[in-house]
C-alpha cells in the first residue's frame, strides 16, 4: 500500500517538475492577497484557512501529500471575495467515522467554498467564512469563520473558529447554541452515496479555535506555524500517529506560478505540497505573438489607374488570396459603387474582431478609391451571422491613433446579417480533412483514478452547398487502458452513460461521429440546425435546434428536440434497442462582468425530466470556468453514487498557451462520477456556441483586437 | 504497473504541458499551422533599411519599409515583427507579444522643435492578455544634450525623460542637421523595455 502511494506521489511530482521548466521569474505579490494555499487547496496556511483570497480569476492546482493521505485540488477564485474548490483525495488506513473500523482505503471527492465578507481595515481584520464539504461524503466535513490581520507587510496572523472536522481539537460547546440547542450536536453525515446538500449539519456540534502566523521572509521564502483544530480522529492511530496540534511549514516560490511547500505535521509526519497557480488574465505572451497585420494603404497613396474592378473575377481571386494568407476564407463578395461587401469565415483568430480588422486592412489595399464603406459579413457553418459596416476613411486615419478602437467603433455599425452574399467561384463544394492525435481520459474510477486512451483521429468535412455539412471522425486507439475497467454498471435507470466502458472494450477503431447537418437562418435573429446520423459515441439519430439570439442581447433562447437510439458497443454502425425522445428549452443569459448563466429544462437521455443550471465565468480571451448541476425526477437512491449529476467545465484556448493565433480550444468536463440520470446527447455544432462569438456582444468585448 | 505508471506520467505531463506553455511541441502535436510569412515586397527590399535591436527579446534584425500612412512609416522584419514610426518616433509595434498598439507623438515632435510645454504628456495604448485596451499616460520632458559623433556623423543628442506610473524611462534620439532622427533608443512597453533603431544609409 505504501509503495503505491509513493508511486502516485512520484507521478505527481514528475508532473509538477515538468511544469516548473516553463516557469517564469517571480514577481512581487500584491497586497491583500493570501500568501498561498493550504493542504486542502484553500487559500490558507498549512491545514488551516486564512481570510484573504487569491488574485481574482486565479486557477490553482494543488497537490498535497503526507503519510497515507493525498489531496488534489482545483481551486478557482470566482471573484475577489469568493473562491470554490473541487478536491479528490486518496486516504489509506482511515476510519469512516471517528472510533469506527479502519478501512484499507477511501477515495473522496468534495466541493468547498470560501467567501470573504469583510475586507481588512487599518485596525479591522479581513474575515471569511467557508464550508469544506458542500456535497460530498462528509469525510472532510468542516466549516469555519476566520480572521486575518496584516501585522507588518510581511507578517500576518490568523485566528479562526472551526466546526465539524475543524472543531475536534480542544473542542467546546458550540457558541451558536445560544440560537438553540440543536446547534449542540452534529449528526454524522457520511452517507453511502454522498452528493446530498446537508446544511442541517453545517456549523453544528462542538467548535474549536485555530490560528497561526505567516512570515514572508523573502520574496521566495515563507515560514508558517499554526495550531490546528483538527484532531484527525479518523486517521490517528491508523494512517499515522498524531502527537501535537502544531504544524510548521516552509514555502518556496519557485516562480510566478509554481510553489513548493515542506511541512512538519502533528509532531510526527513530513508533508509536501506542490502548487501551480495561473491567472487566465495573464498569458505568458501578453496579447499574443500574432504576426504583423497587412499595412493599411491610403487611397491617395496609389495611382488611380492601377485599381482592379471589384466586379471582376480577378478582384475576387486577389482578395481571396490576400485574405487566405491571414487565415480568413472568402465566401462571398458584392460591390455596389460606394460599398464593398465581403462574406468571410474566420479560421485563425480566437477573437473574430481580429479577423474583421485584418479583412478591413486588406480591403484598403484592394478596393478602388470610390469605395467609401466596407461591409464585412461574418459567417459560420455556411450561415451569415453578423454584418460589420466600416467607414474606409476612418480606418485610414485611425491606424496609429491612441484611442483608435473607441473612435472607430463610433462610426461602425454591427447588425444581424440574415442573407448570404453572392458566392465566389470555387467556394463550393469544399472538402477538408485532418489527422490529429487525441487523448480520451477517464477520471476517478476507484480501481484506477486515472485512465486514458491515446490515438489518432482522422476527420473529414464536405460542404456541397452553403449550410450543408457532411462530417465524419474515425479514431484509432494506439495505447490506453480505458478497456481495463471491470466495474459493471449497477444502474437501475436505462444505462445511457454508465456503460461507456463497454464501448472502449468494443474495439480500438471507433466512429465517434458521422453526420449530415444543415444550418440555416429561418428569420431575423433566428438560427436553425438539423443533424442526422451517428451523433456521438453512444447515440445516433436526429437532432434539431432553433435559437433566438439577437445582436447586443443579454438573453438568448433555444429549443432542441432529438430522437436518438443507443449505439451498439461493438458494431460501429449498429444500434441497441433503447431509443428515446429527448430535448430541452434553454435560456442563456449574460449576467455581466464576465459571468454567464444557462438554464435548460427538458427530458434527458434516460427519459428523466428536470433542469440543468450552469454558471460560468468567461474571460475575453476565451477561457471559461463553469459549474453545472442537473436535478431530475430520478431519486438520489435510483441515481446512485453522487445523488445527482454535476460537474465542472473548463475551456482553455490554445492561443493562450502558445501565443500563436488559433481558434482551437480545449474543453473538458470534470464530473465526480458519471451516471445515467440527467444525461444529454453530446451533439456537435450547437448553435449558441457557433454564433455568439461572431455577434456584437463578443466583437465589442474584444474590439481592441481589431487593430492587432 | 510500470506501463500504467508511464502512461499516467505521460498523460499528466501532456495535460499540464498544455497549460504551461510548451509551445513548439504542442504545435507539432496539434497540427497547428504556424502563421504564414508576411511577404516583403521586392521594392521594399531595395528601399531604405533600419537596424533594430531589442535586448529583452535577444532580437537583432534589419527591417524594410513596407508602408507609409501620411507621416507614419511601417517597417517589417522577415519574422513578421513590424514597427511604426511617426517622423522617427515609435508609435506602434506588432508581433512582440506585449505590443505597443498605438501612441501619440505630436508633443515629442513639438519638443524636438523647441516648442510646446516644458512637461508634456504622451499616451500609449496596449492590449491586455484578456483583450482589453489599456492605456499608459507618461509625463515627459525633453533635454538637449548636445552634439555627439556617431559613426563619423555629427549628430544632436536629445533625451526624453518620462514617467508613466511606476515605469521610468528615457528615450534617446540622435538627429542629423536636417532634424531627421537617424538613431534612437525608445521604450516599447513595461515587458519589452527598450528597442534601439538606426537608419542604414544605402
Amino acid at each position: 500500500m505504501t509503495q503505491r502511494i509513493a508511486q502516485l506521489g512520484l507521478v505527481k511530482m514528475a508532473c509538477l517538475a515538468a511544469l516548473a521548466c516553463w516557469a517564469a521569474p517571480v514577481m512581487a505579490q500584491e497586497r491583500g492577497l493570501s500568501f498561498g494555499y493550504n493542504s486542502y487547496g484553500i487559500p490558507g496556511m498549512i491545514d488551516m484557512p486564512t481570510a484573504l483570497g487569491r488574485e481574482d480569476g486565479e486557477l490553482g492546482f494543488i497537490l498535497s501529500h503526507f503519510n497515507n493521505q493525498t489531496r488534489q485540488t482545483l481551486t478557482f477564485q470566482i471573484s475577489k471575495r469568493l473562491s470554490a474548490s473541487f478536491r479528490y483525495a486518496q486516504l489509506y488506513d482511515v476510519r469512516a467515522d471517528p472510533g469506527g473500523a479502519i478501512l484499507p482505503f477511501r477515495f473522496d471527492r468534495s466541493f468547498s467554498v470560501q467567501y470573504r465578507f469583510m475586507d481588512e481595515g487599518r485596525y479591522r481584520p479581513a474575515m471569511a467564512i467557508g464550508i469544506n464539504d458542500l456535497v460530498g461524503t462528509g469525510i472532510y466535513g468542516g466549516e469555519y469563520i476566520v480572521a486575518t490581520k496584516t501585522l507588518t507587510p510581511k507578517v500576518r496572523a490568523s485566528l479562526g473558529l472551526g466546526w465539524g472536522r475543524l472543531g475536534t481539537q480542544g473542542g467546546f460547546t458550540n457558541p451558536l447554541a445560544i440560537f438553540g440547542d440543536r446547534f449542540k450536536t452534529r449528526t454524522s453525515s457520511i452517507t453511502g452515496f454522498g452528493g446530498t446538500f446537508d446544511p442541517g449539519t453545517w456549523f453544528h456540534g462542538d467548535a474549536a479555535l485555530f490560528g497561526g502566523v505567516e512570515w514572508q521572509a523573502t520574496d521566495r521564502i515563507r515560514l508558517t506555524a499554526e495550531y490546528s483544530s483538527d484532531d484527525y480522529a479518523r486517521e490517528d492511530g491508523a494512517a499515522f500517529t498524531r502527537k501535537s496540534p502544531f504544524n510548521f511549514g516552509v514555502s518556496y516560490r519557485y516562480s510566478d506560478r509554481s510553489t513548493i511547500d515542506a511541512r512538519y505535521l502533528y509532531g510526527s509526519e513530513l508533508g509536501i505540497q506542490l502548487t501551480y497557480a495561473l491567472n487566465p488574465k495573464k498569458p505568458r505572451f501578453g496579447s499574443g505573438l500574432d504576426s504583423a497585420p497587412p499595412a493599411i494603404l491610403r487611397r491617395d497613396a496609389r495611382s488611380a489607374d492601377t485599381w482592379l474592378d471589384p466586379g471582376s473575377d480577378r478582384f475576387a481571386r486577389e482578395a481571396g488570396r490576400a485574405l487566405s494568407r491571414e487565415g480568413i476564407a472568402l465566401d462571398g463578395l458584392s460591390a455596389d459603387g460606394k460599398t464593398l461587401r465581403i462574406q468571410i469565415r474566420n479560421e485563425r483568430y480566437g477573437a473574430a474582431s481580429q479577423a474583421v480588422g485584418r479583412a478591413a486592412r486588406i480591403l484598403t489595399r484592394l478596393a478602388p478609391p470610390n469605395v467609401e464603406a466596407f461591409d464585412i459579413r461574418l459567417a459560420a457553418e455556411g450561415m451569415p451571422v453578423t454584418s460589420v459596416r466600416l467607414q474606409r476613411s476612418e480606418i485610414e486615419d485611425l491606424e496609429f491613433h491612441p484611442v483608435a478602437p473607441d473612435l472607430l467603433r463610433v462610426s461602425t455599425q454591427i447588425v444581424d446579417a440574415r442573407d448570404s452574399l453572392p458566392g465566389v467561384i470555387g467556394r463550393y463544394p469544399a472538402l477538408t480533412y485532418g489527422l490529429d492525435p487525441y487523448i480520451s481520459p477517464s477520471l476517478f474510477d476507484p480501481d484506477d483514478p486515472l485512465r486514458a486512451d491515446i490515438g489518432v483521429a482522422l476527420s473529414a468535412r464536405y460542404e456541397p452547398l452553403p449550410g450543408l455539412v457532411f462530417s465524419g471522425l474515425v479514431r484509432q486507439k494506439l495505447v490506453g487502458n480505458l478497456d481495463n475497467s471491470t466495474r459493471a454498471s449497477t444502474s437501475v435507470l436505462p444505462r445511457v452513460r454508465s456503460e461507456a466502458y463497454l464501448y472502449a472494450k468494443g474495439g480500438s477503431t471507433t466512429l465517434p461521429e458521422l453526420t449530415a447537418a444543415y444550418y440555416f437562418r429561418p428569420g431575423d435573429d433566428l438560427f436553425g440546425r438539423v443533424t442526422v446520423g451517428y451523433l456521438e459515441t453512444m447515440f445516433g439519430g436526429v437532432s434539431t435546434e432553433l435559437l433566438w439570439k439577437p445582436q447586443n442581447s443579454r438573453l438568448a433562447l433555444g429549443a432542441e428536440v432529438n430522437y436518438v437510439k443507443q449505439r451498439d458497443f461493438e458494431d460501429m454502425f449498429g444500434f441497441r434497442p433503447y431509443s428515446v425522445l429527448t430535448g430541452h428549452v434553454s435560456a442563456y443569459y449574460d449576467i455581466g462582468g464576465g459571468y454567464q448563466g444557462q438554464l435548460d429544462v427538458g427530458r434527458y437521455l434516460a427519459g428523466d425530466a428536470g433542469a440543468t443550471l450552469t454558471l460560468a465565468r468567461e474571460f475575453d480571451n476565451g477561457w471559461r470556468i463553469g459549474a453545472f448541476a442537473t436535478f431530475t425526477n430520478v431519486s438520489a437512491t435510483d441515481f446512485g453514487e453522487g445523488s445527482f449529476d454535476k460537474g465542472i467545465q473548463l475551456t482553455i484556448p490554445l492561443d493562450w498557451v502558445t501565443g500563436r493565433p488559433s481558434r482551437t480550444k480545449f474543453s473538458t468536463v470534470i464530473r465526480p462520477v458519471l451516471r445515467d440520470g440527467g444525461a444529454r446527447v453530446d451533439v456537435s455544432g450547437r448553435l449558441y456556441e457557433t454564433v455568439r462569438g461572431l455577434q456584437a456582444t463578443e466583437l465589442d468585448a474584444t474590439w481592441g483586437r481589431f487593430w492587432r | 504497473m510500470g506501463a500504467v505508471l508511464a502512461m499516467k506520467v505521460f498523460v499528466c505531463v501532456m495535460a499540464l504541458a498544455l497549460l504551461a506553455g510548451c509551445q513548439p511541441a504542442i504545435q507539432r502535436l496539434m497540427g497547428v499551422q504556424p502563421g504564414t510569412q508576411v511577404v516583403v515586397p521586392a521594392e521594399a527590399l531595395s528601399g531604405p533599411q533600419m537596424r533594430v535591436q531589442i535586448q529583452s527579446r535577444g532580437a537583432n534584425a534589419v527591417l524594410s519599409r513596407v508602408a507609409v500612412n501620411r507621416d507614419v512609416e511601417t517597417w517589417l522584419a522577415v519574422d513578421n515583427i513590424s514597427l511604426s514610426f511617426r517622423q522617427g518616433v515609435l508609435v506602434a509595434s506588432r508581433g512582440l507579444g506585449f505590443d505597443l498598439m498605438a501612441a501619440d507623438a505630436q508633443n515629442t515632435l513639438d519638443a524636438f522643435a523647441g516648442q510646446g510645454a516644458e512637461v508634456y504628456r504622451r499616451q500609449m495604448r496596449y492590449l491586455t492578455g484578456d483583450n482589453q485596451s489599456t492605456f499608459l499616460t507618461a509625463g515627459c520632458s525633453m533635454v538637449f544634450v548636445g552634439p555627439e559623433t556617431v559613426g563619423g556623423q555629427s549628430l544632436q543628442r536629445l533625451e526624453e525623460r518620462c514617467q508613466a506610473r511606476q515605469n521610468l524611462f528615457t528615450n534617446l534620439f540622435w538627429l542629423d542637421g536636417s532634424g531627421q532622427i537617424v538613431q534612437s533608443r525608445q521604450w516599447v512597453s513595461p515587458q519589452i523595455g527598450y528597442l534601439t533603431a538606426s537608419l542604414r544609409q544605402r
